[in-house]
């Protein structure tokens, strides 16, 4: 995808190319931040957050870009949702004080916590990765391939031989 | 016939690996580093770091599952209003000019002013404090000069009494 964005000029703060810029991409940004947002009001301040996040301090962020390692489009979308996901941790509801709490809320009942160590290396990232992704993100099999640029065989195969490296460890341990 | 993927049970020990496993011990990936990744340019062991932090920050992950979809689709469009909000942050005047201020050849009149309201404090501070030391030197002395300032000239008699050293021998 052309980008057409002058960089240089962009980061020295030239109005012209600011506009363009940010024509340009706030629909990207937008669909970046909405699924994180509760409504179109969330959705426009959290766009407005990450702009101010490229332009403030002399345009630190958008100086720190390098278009040899990675497409604009993807990092904005990057620097979009961290930018969203930091701003709506910062809005949630302050946290109680630990002494307004009663010591009985805080006792952790339940079974101690499991020995078990588990051998380094045990899972590779990449099995790991699809993991996380299947389990704690709830994302599709063909989701997980998108993501990470695999076919979908190659997913179910790493869920697949991640699992037998677990059960095994698991079962060892328990003899 | 394999077992159906995100099973009750394979869930079970998915979650049970996570509860025993440590974070990364490198540090997280920056964002033009989750950048280069989703679109698949990082070298191995690159990769593998990443993909270390990614499987332990959840979130993380969806980020650059949602970044390579971006890369590869069409730039949406964007609210006019949202579009009119982000282009005030930079003004015209952001070119960064700074403004030099030359000092000025002559004072004129509002040095004067400064340098008379100056004096005329300095005047004012001498003045009353001079009359304060003045009424304390009286009140002390017991004496009442009949012009001002006389007491500099010709101090009375009676300011150093008790002080004489065979007084009281």
């Amino acid at each position: 995808m052309a980008q057409n964005i002058d960089l240089a000029a962009l980061s020295r703060g030239d109005k012209a190319t600011w506009d363009g810029f940010v024509r340009r991409y706030a629909g990207l940004v937008s669909a970046a931040v909405r699924p994180l947002a509760r409504d179109g009001a969330e959705v426009e301040d959290l766009v407005q957050e990450v702009f101010v996040r490229l332009c403030k301090d002399g345009f630190r962020l958008l100086k720190t870009y390098d278009p040899s390692r990675a497409g604009l489009s993807t990092w904005l979308t990057i620097v979009a949702r961290s930018t969203a996901r930091d701003s709506l941790r910062r809005r949630q509801l302050p946290l109680t004080p630990i002494d307004a709490v009663p010591e009985t809320a805080l006792a952790t009942g339940g079974a101690p916590p499991e020995k078990l160590r588990l051998p380094e290396g045990l899972l590779s990232p990449r099995q790991k990765l699809v993991l996380t992704m299947l389990y704690d993100r709830d994302m599709e099999v063909a989701e997980i391939a998108t993501a990470l640029g695999v076919d979908p065989q190659t997913v179910r195969s790493t869920h697949h031989k991640a699992m037998l490296k677990l059960r095994s460890h698991f079962a060892t341990e328990e003899q | 016939m394999a077992a159906p993927m995100n099973s009750p049970e394979e869930a079970a020990l998915w979650q049970r690996w996570r509860l025993l496993a440590s974070a990364p011990a490198t540090e997280p990936p920056d964002e033009l580093t989750l950048a280069a990744y989703a679109e698949g340019r990082l070298g191995p062991a690159e990769m593998e770091a990443v993909e270390d932090w990614l499987s332990a920050d959840p979130d993380l992950a969806s980020d650059v599952a949602i970044a390579r979809g971006a890369a590869l689709g069409p730039v949406p469009d964007a609210d006019a209003r949202i579009i009119a909000r982000a282009e005030a942050l930079v003004t015209p005047e952001e070119g960064h000019v700074v403004p030099l201020h030359r000092p000025s050849p002559s004072p004129g009149w509002q040095g004067v002013v400064r340098w008379s309201a100056m004096a005329a404090s300095i005047l004012i501070a001498s003045v009353v404090g001079f009359a304060l030391g003045n009424d304390a030197y009286v009140s002390l002395a017991g004496y009442q000069p009949a012009i001002f300032g006389q007491e500099l000239l010709d101090p009375p008699s009676g300011l150093f009494t008790g002080f004489d050293e065979d007084a009281n021998i």
